[in-house]
């Protein structure tokens, strides 16, 4: 420890404060004050390099970030379209510029900066390379005096780093740019400061030590600069006289001190007047909106051409134009009409939307095939989607229902979807195939099963067992019920049973002992492989669930109170294994407890509560003796956060304590699973409270949640995302992202401290898989396949969508041209195929294909009857008053293309289009060197053809979204700032430069003092070197500027990198060369001030 | 003992076309404790060869000793390692780092070599006593005269116990008087410190009082007497 001691006492009084004196001392001071200044420069650059990619990669994150809540709230309303792989790709895009921007401004500024501090740091040295050189006669090797030189810019690169950083953020910040100063990025670039200092000087100082000591104690004069006359081609001035003269000697004999000041001078002049390029034109590119005009009605293509686009072309402030013809087809409800043998695969010729539910167009019969997007299940005319059971755990006889024929059961709410009526046939089919191409396999080895409607039920209205008890669910969703041999032979399913209870539930006139009776009445081979007995959802020979079923009426548990229909709910399973609820009182004390719990968020009226049993959609393996009890809140209403943070203060034990029927106080609570998802993925916020776990948790929740004891009830809240499912062997897998996790100040109860085991993760894979018990889902995990509706898909669990689950394409995109297109186009009556696979779309040249539009749009778009339509009626209502006029025309040729298009001559679309002209969109950008005046020429002009006598055009400008990221992150500042930081860095280099020179050269001026020069005289000797000086700066600069300015423009082209440059200016061109001008003077005077007082002094010790 | 060996050392300076012998092949053997004076006229080479007896240059040929190590292959970090131990430089222009002081300055060769300061107090105190910079070892070079300036490099030489003195013309830049103080100082501190010491003068009266004096004639070494 003492040795410790004595070394930083060592340290400090041999090292430290030696070097700091050095410093310090007068004849250093300048130089010390000089080295702070370039490094303090350097910093604040670097630090505003940092703050700009900081700032850039928080913001996109946090955009994205803002992006995905978008998203989620845009697909909960109902919304299909997801823009997310678009905004992924803006988002990439808009980084990737960034990171272009930095990099690119990164590297100018490491080249500038090393050049700064290599300059700097070899001026110091060469300044005292003699006081080196005794040191090195004096036993100082290499290393120590290495070392020693690095102390000094470490101590000089102190105060710099500490000034430097938090200027380079002022910088930003005053420059318009905006973010937070990362701590962490601040330490590290710092550090890396730090490092390239150290670096520096032991490089610089390795190069300048390497000469013999001699060498470093003669090198106090001008010896190492001067060049001798004989080597020099202008040896001539050896015989001039006068001032001038003197000067342009020294300036030819030292002329490698000034080839050395003028290539400084250029590397910043470029540095500085291309940063500053880039940054004027990065802002006016990005500032500058372009035009679009959209043509239509009576415009042509020459027309476009010649009177629009050729003009523009010579437009001072045009860039670049394109014009493209196919954009506004979208929309039109255009429809494609094709024969079987045109497109045997059924796939999908998908051009333009998505889809389009309100215009579907089913051509049936004849031949005529309906095409999906997609292009991935074929789907045939006779069919619409309907779920497909083979028991149903409704009251309705299932029995009765004959081999050979169905049951249709429709939602009393909605009607049926379907015009089915008792004696028609039906055709089901399943693929047996596996996943892969569908549509192929479907064509290929699709079975099929046509079957006799006998019945049609209406649920809920049809059949009441018993008055003012509703046992029978509401179903949302059509269901098709045949029998269970039917069933069998079609799917191939020997699981599927002839009864299929979802779940037993003992009657309360059961005893204990039948209820054990029914339980052990179940064969073990009925469990599901993994699934403890114990728990809830069991299923049952054909005897014991028709004994259940015939007292369904008598339900108690499994009681749902609700208010209105949601898709979120809380389930609560309270109480053991067998602890049913025996007590005939224990359903309205509960519903007593929940209007309680409930009623502080509904004003304005009473909390209706309505018994109805409760669909479990998602059977989740409940803690050992759970019982449900869910409460379905009306979010519309509610707010939900506050609800559940009031569920979360409710005391179990006050429940309990309120509901005798309750066997025991539940005093531990155990989170086990929260899920809300969105789509068709719903299942509701579950909240389980039981009293302890009996060993594992059940397999399905293997990564939802942990075991959470707590002393009062809780709940875990969270949100996960599906993603999308697969499967492993037998076991399906939802692929969940959780969005949203305990978030302490809205849940203040949980938190971390007071719950320490709390994990707030959800697990990236939701195993729903071994949960499926009714044979609606056996039927699903064989892939079964019904065509469906858009409408019906809610009703559907998300593993049991077919992936290719959209339909109805009718807004075909149908080109006159490829965008652009200069090429000769189609003539009338043909058209060009452009296919993506042509084995699956085998066009032909000669065949013939007819092409329409929807012609009555507008008739929709405020269709009161339309509202609330969904599928087959809105079908038939679709089919009833669509239009479409079909055009043939034959195919002139097939080609390949990316997008499946139609090509068609002009006249043909327009005939097709009804209209006289097409659509055509003109877009027009900018140049970044463009002046104002002529932008303003340009909106003049841009107006003008707007009001064009020819057709109508709207123009429109393009505010794209990249456009205001890219404002947002406001590049052109770092850009700028590296400028500014350029020249800033000038007159510093400058000075030291001319210091060292001048110090060098004091001896060479006092023997000007000795032999008699007057004080005149000797200034008109320094004038006029401070003349060349002066020329040579400014004359660098000059060459420079425009060489940097190309330089980058070149870099940029090469690499193709987005940085636009502004056109060559003038006024910076001037402004620079001005800075440079300027600093080279003020340097000057300086040199001369410092020089004349140090003879001065010299003056008076002698 | 013999502390320096130089043996047929060779300098040459390429200047343009032509090449200039600096020193040609010039020999010299100092025993310890010996008092060696080399005079010559200017641009003789004396100089050049001090430098590379001393270590301070390389010859192109020839070897040097110096206790008994061969200092012209040795790797320059060893090199100044062992000057600063050994060897002591005194230069015609006293060469003070002008931001130090006088005390500073002498103990240059201390915290060159990272030596401990409190070796070297006795030698300090005699120093100081023997060259009369009592009174001014915490002034800057800038506020001391020339011979004073000269004293302090004297120190600044001998303050680390350097087996051998080497001192170029220490009394070129001095006046009469002066330079007959610092002669006189350097005598009677080699007698004292029995020092071994090697000098390059053009002041005869200092060569006089060497052991051994030689001359230097066109880069030559001849013996004087």
């Amino acid at each position: 420890m003492s040795d410790l001691w004595e070394s930083a006492v060592n340290f400090y009084r041999l090292r430290l404060i030696p070097t700091v004196k050095r410093m310090l001392d007068r004849r250093r001071f300048s130089y010390t004050l000089l080295t702070v200044g370039v490094l303090t420069v350097c910093a604040a650059a670097l630090s505003l390099l940092v703050s700009y990619a900081a700032q850039s990669v928080t913001a996109l994150d946090a955009l994205a970030e803002e992006y995905e809540l978008y998203l989620v709230k845009l697909l909960s309303g109902g919304n299909k379209h997801s823009p997310m792989p678009e905004m992924r790709e803006v988002i990439a895009l808009a980084k990737g510029g960034a990171m272009v921007v930095a990099v690119f401004c990164g590297g100018l500024w490491l080249v500038l900066s090393a050049v700064a501090v290599g300059w700097v740091m070899t001026s110091v040295m060469e300044s005292e390379a003699y006081v080196y050189g005794l040191f090195m006669i004096y036993g100082a090797d290499r290393k120590q005096l290495s070392r020693q030189l690095s102390l000094e810019f470490i101590l000089a690169g102190l105060p710099a780093v500490l000034a430097g950083i938090p200027l380079g953020v002022l910088a930003y910040r005053l420059s318009g740019g905006s973010g937070g100063l990362s701590v962490g990025l601040t330490c590290i670039s710092a550090l890396a400061f730090l490092l390239l200092i150290l670096v520096s000087a032991a490089i610089l100082s390795g190069r300048v030590l390497k000469r013999p000591c001699m060498g470093l104690l003669n090198a106090s004069d001008t010896s190492d600069l001067t060049v001798s006359p004989r080597r020099s081609r202008l040896g001539g001035l050896n015989g001039r006289r006068g001032s001038l003269g003197s000067a342009l000697l020294a300036f030819v004999r030292m002329r490698r001190h000034f080839i050395s000041l003028a290539l400084v001078t250029a590397t910043v002049a470029a540095s500085a007047f291309g940063s500053l390029s880039l940054g004027g034109g990065t802002e006016q590119t990005v500032n500058s909106p372009s035009h679009t005009f959209y043509f239509q009605n009576g415009i042509s293509a020459e027309e476009l051409r010649s009177d629009y686009l050729d003009p523009l072309d010579g437009h001072a402030a045009v860039r670049e134009f394109s014009y493209a013809v196919t954009d506004t087809a979208e929309g039109l409800g255009t429809h494609l009409k094709l024969t079987e043998a045109q497109n045997p695969s059924r796939s999908g010729v998908y051009l333009g939307a998505q889809y389009a539910t309100d215009s579907i167009r089913i051509a049936c019969g004849d031949g005529d095939a309906y095409y999906e997007l997609g292009g991935s299940t074929p789907v045939p005319p006779e069919f619409s989607h309907i779920p497909i059971e083979a028991m149903s755990r409704l009251g309705y006889d299932l029995e009765a229902v004959p081999v050979g024929c169905a049951v249709y059961v429709f939602p009393e709410q909605t009607g049926p979807t379907l015009k089915l009526k008792v004696g028609d046939h039906i055709t089901l089919s399943l693929p047996t195939g596996q996943c892969g191409d569908l549509s192929q396999k479907v064509e290929a080895e699709c079975e099929t099963v046509t079957l006799r409607i006998v019945d049609t039920v209406e649920v809920g209205s049809v059949i009441i067992p018993e008055e003012g008890t509703e046992l029978f669910p509401r179903i949302t969703e059509d269901y098709l019920y045949i029998s269970p041999p039917d069933y069998e032979a079609f799917s191939g399913d020997d699981r599927a049973v002839p009864f299929t209870a979802e779940e037993v539930y003992p009657d309360e006139l059961f005893g204990e002992d039948t209820e054990d009776t029914c339980i052990l009445a179940v064969p073990d081979g009925y469990f599901k492989g993994g699934e403890a007995p114990d728990t809830v959802t069991v299923i049952h020979p054909t005897e014991t669930a028709k004994e259940l079923f015939s007292s369904d009426k008598n339900e108690l548990d499994h009681e749902e109170y609700f208010i209105n229909q949601t898709y979120r709910g809380t389930g609560i399973y309270l109480g053991t294994e067998k602890e049913y609820l025996t007590d005939p009182n224990a359903a309205p004390l509960l519903e007593e407890q929940a209007k309680k719990a409930l009623s502080g968020y509904y004003e304005g009226g009473d909390v209706t509560l309505t018994r109805k049993e409760y669909r479990v959609v998602s059977v989740i393996p409940m803690p050992k003796g759970s019982k449900p009890f869910v409460i379905l809140p009306r979010t519309d209403e509610v707010n939900y956060n506050r609800l559940l943070n009031d569920l979360c203060a409710l005391r179990l034990g006050d429940l309990s304590d309120d509901a005798p029927a309750l066997k025991s106080v539940v005093h531990e609570a155990y989170v086990l699973s929260t899920s809300v998802s969105f789509r068709n993925f719903t299942f509701g916020t579950h909240l389980y409270l039981g009293t302890s776990l009996p060993g594992d948790f059940p397999s399905a929740m293997e990564a939802a949640g942990v075991p959470l004891q707590l002393p009062v009830p809780t709940f875990a809240h969270s949100r996960v995302t599906a993603r999308g499912s697969f499967s492993i062997g037998d076991t399906n897998y939802l692929l969940a992202e959780p969005f949203s996790d305990f978030v302490p100040n809205v849940y203040p109860q949980i938190d971390a401290d007071q719950y320490p085991r709390l994990v707030t993760g959800v697990g990236s894979f939701y195993n729903v898989g071994d949960t499926v018990t009714n044979s609606v889902l056996s039927a699903e995990e064989k892939d079964f396949y019904a065509l469906f509706h858009e409408n019906d898909i809610g009703g559907l669990k998300a593993e049991s969508i077919p992936m290719a689950g959209y339909y109805a394409v009718s807004d075909w995109v149908i080109s006159p041209a490829s965008e652009a297109d200069t090429q000769e186009k189609p003539p009338r009556g043909s058209c060009v195929v452009a296919v993506h696979s042509p084995e699956k779309s085998p066009f032909r040249a000669g065949d013939t294909v007819s092409v329409a539009v929807r012609q009555d749009t507008s008739a929709f778009a405020n269709d009161p009857e339309l509202m609330g339509l969904t599928g087959d009626r809105l079908l038939a209502y679709l089919q009833e008053r669509l239009i479409y006029e079909y055009v043939t025309v034959e195919i002139a040729a097939v080609v390949q293309g990316e997008r499946e298009t139609v090509i068609l001559s002009d006249e043909d679309l327009g005939l097709i289009l009804g209209q006289d002209g097409i659509y055509r969109k003109l877009e027009i950008f900018p140049y970044p060197t463009v002046t104002m005046e002529d932008y303003l020429d340009l909106h003049a002009a841009a107006k003008a053809l707007s009001k064009a006598p020819a057709g109508e055009v709207t123009m429109l400008y393009d505010e794209s979204f990249i456009t205001g990221t890219a404002e947002g992150m406001e590049p052109w500042v770092l850009m700028r700032s590296v400028g500014i930081a350029a020249l800033l860095l000038l007159p510093l280099l400058l000075t030291s430069s001319q210091f060292l020179f001048y110090g060098k050269r004091e001896e060479e001026y006092a023997i000007l003092y000795a032999i008699g020069k007057t004080p005149r005289e000797r200034k008109t000797v320094f004038a006029a070197e401070v003349c060349l000086f002066f020329i040579t700066v400014t004359l660098a600069a000059a060459l420079a500027c425009p060489v940097g300015y190309g330089l980058v423009l070149t870099v940029a082209d090469i690499l193709g990198l987005p940085l636009p440059m502004r056109g060559f200016s003038p006024l910076l061109y001037g402004g620079i060369l001005g800075a440079a001008a300027l600093s080279s003077a003020l340097v000057g005077i300086l040199a001369h001030t410092r020089l004349r007082s140090s003879i001065q002094d010299r003056r008076s010790r002698s | 003992m013999k502390v320096l060996e130089c043996e047929a050392i060779i300098k040459q300076y390429r200047l343009y076309d032509h090449v200039v012998t600096a020193v040609n092949r010039a020999s010299l053997t100092v025993e310890e404790g010996e008092f060696i004076a080399i005079t010559g006229e200017s641009g003789s080479g004396k100089s050049t060869f001090l430098h590379i007896a001393a270590g301070l240059d390389v010859p192109d040929s020839g070897s040097v000793r110096l206790l008994g190590k061969d200092i012209v292959n040795m790797k320059a970090d060893e090199l100044c390692r062992f000057r600063g131990k050994h060897t002591g430089f005194v230069f015609q222009s006293h060469r003070l780092v002008p931001y130090l002081t006088a005390l500073e300055n002498i103990l240059l060769p201390i915290s060159a070599s990272g030596g401990d300061q409190g070796r070297v107090e006795h030698r300090l105190e005699l120093l100081i006593d023997r060259l009369s910079l009592g009174d001014r070892l915490n002034h800057l070079p800038r506020e001391l005269s020339g011979g004073q300036q000269q004293r302090v490099a004297i120190a600044r030489a001998l303050i680390h116990y350097p087996m051998v003195l080497f001192a170029d013309e220490p009394t070129g830049n001095l006046d009469r008087k002066n330079a007959e103080d610092v002669t006189s100082l350097l005598v009677s501190l080699r007698d004292e410190l029995k020092q071994t010491l090697v000098i390059v003068t053009h002041d005869e009266t200092l060569a006089d009082r060497a052991d051994r004096a030689y001359r230097m004639v066109d880069g030559e070494m001849y013996v004087r007497r």
